[in-house]
């Protein structure tokens, strides 16, 4: 394979850039569809959507990796950091799928927490991921997405205990809230590793 | 109804209010211990639970023991504040020693209005349910409501104009208990309240009981809203 010797890193920086936005808009989605189940306005398709293109991005990333020589970053990192921002996505699309899957009939308090932390987690994100080029606001951004992070594992499991806290609770309601509350918490805990991956490149090269 | 009365199996005044009960018709057993009611509450054979204010029980707990039960204090010393406390901790009913035998028997027989009585059609006014047959009517003419929305009416008529906790409409309509934080109530409330206003309109609504629950106003009832 013959690699470019002309580099071409703005493309990495845009398609990270886009990375964190369809991250971004995949959680909003999800955040809206929970609020209006059991009719939301937002069909699932629309997640699924984000979902592909989010993987089209991650194909777009390691296909400039296989054919630039020069990389604004080290080529591992470059390609943990697609990669963890994918996971994010499909976790995001995971979650919404469930709605539908499990037929949910009204949302849950807390699920509607769980969502709203996602967003701004998601958002902190995009905010990161969009600085690479000069990092710029970077540091903040990673700091708050840890701090969401500890906020929704909280959350998470006040939200499982809820579910316990009564010996007669529908065992269907409790196994569908705890898969959905733990693949909300999969989905900012993956916003964490994002960021962390984020933090190392800063690290090597601020 | 059936009550149980949560007091000294010995004690001549538990005795008296025992035998009063059963004189109107209902069925009481007195017991020092919750044990076998937790079973007949949770198999629908337990309507209601008063409990000896000094015995130790706390409405809460009786309230998590004896889901979908009517839960009533007996207090045998009138005192204004503990009511207040008593209806404040969510108590269906306070009676008291004050009150005379008439005023007791005719409170607990007001409440097994408000017993639950699942599969039985119901008439709040001009507003039939029948859970039976899979219908609601307003003046005859058929309600088009899901199932669940049915359910929803069915619950609210039945309480007659009283409000009905979140956690007991849920426990009459979706058989368990409710989850914290779920807010299947709410939103099939939501639901049959936009339905009664297409409708129906004005002559019924359900209004809402802030932190509480909700209540069936229907205004050719007759009842109007506590």
């Amino acid at each position: 394979m013959r690699l470019a010797l002309v580099p071409r890193t703005t493309e990495f920086y845009e398609l990270f850039a886009a990375a964190g936005r369809v991250a971004h808009e995949a959680a909003r989605l999800t955040e809206t569809r929970f609020r209006e189940v059991p009719e939301p306005s937002i069909p699932q398709a629309r997640v699924k959507d984000l979902e592909r293109e989010a993987d089209e991005i991650v194909r777009g990333v390691f296909g400039l990796l296989n054919t630039q020589y020069v990389t604004p970053f080290d080529r591992e990192d470059i390609s943990e950091l697609a990669r963890a921002v994918d996971d994010v996505v499909d976790y995001v699309e995971e979650a919404s799928d469930l709605l539908d899957l499990y037929k949910i009939e009204a949302p849950m308090e807390q699920a509607i927490e769980q969502c709203r932390i996602l967003v701004e987690a998601c958002a902190q994100l995009e905010r990161a991921v969009s600085s690479l080029r000069n990092f710029r606001g970077i540091d903040e951004a990673i700091l708050e997405i840890k701090r969401l992070e500890d906020e929704g594992d909280r959350v998470a499991r006040d939200a499982i205990a809820s579910l316990f806290e009564d010996e007669d609770v529908s065992p269907r309601t409790m196994i569908r809230w705890k898969d959905v509350f733990e693949a909300l918490e999969r989905a900012i805990d993956a916003c964490e590793t994002a960021g962390h991956t984020v933090g190392n490149i800063v690290l090597k090269n601020a | 109804m059936q009550v149980l009365l949560l007091a000294e199996t010995d004690d001549p005044a538990a005795g008296g209010l025992a035998q009063r009960l059963r004189d109107a018709g209902h069925g009481v057993q007195i017991a020092s211990a919750i044990g076998p009611a937790e079973l007949a509450a949770r198999s629908g054979r337990l309507d209601a639970a008063i409990f000896d204010a000094l015995s130790g029980w706390t409405v809460g707990e009786l309230r998590r023991r004896l889901p979908d039960v009517l839960v009533v204090a007996w207090l045998r010393e009138h005192s204004d504040a503990q009511v207040g406390e008593l209806f404040s901790a969510g108590a269906d009913d306070v009676l008291h020693r004050g009150m005379g035998a008439r005023e007791q028997v005719a409170r607990v027989a007001a409440l097994a209005e408000r017993a639950p009585r699942a599969g039985i059609a119901v008439a709040f006014g001009p507003l039939g349910v029948d859970p039976e047959r899979g219908e609601a009517t307003w003046h005859g003419r058929r309600l088009p409501l899901t199932q669940r929305e049915r359910d929803v009416l069915h619950a609210l008529a039945e309480a007659r104009g009283a409000t009905l906790r979140r956690e007991l409409l849920y426990r009459r309509v979706w058989g368990y208990a409710m989850a914290r934080g779920d807010r299947a109530v709410d939103v099939n409330v939501k639901r049959l309240r936009d339905k009664l206003a297409i409708e129906v309109g004005a002559p019924i609504s359900i209004e809402t009981e802030p932190g509480v629950g909700y209540r069936l106003v229907v205004a050719e009832a007759g009842v109007t809203a506590l």
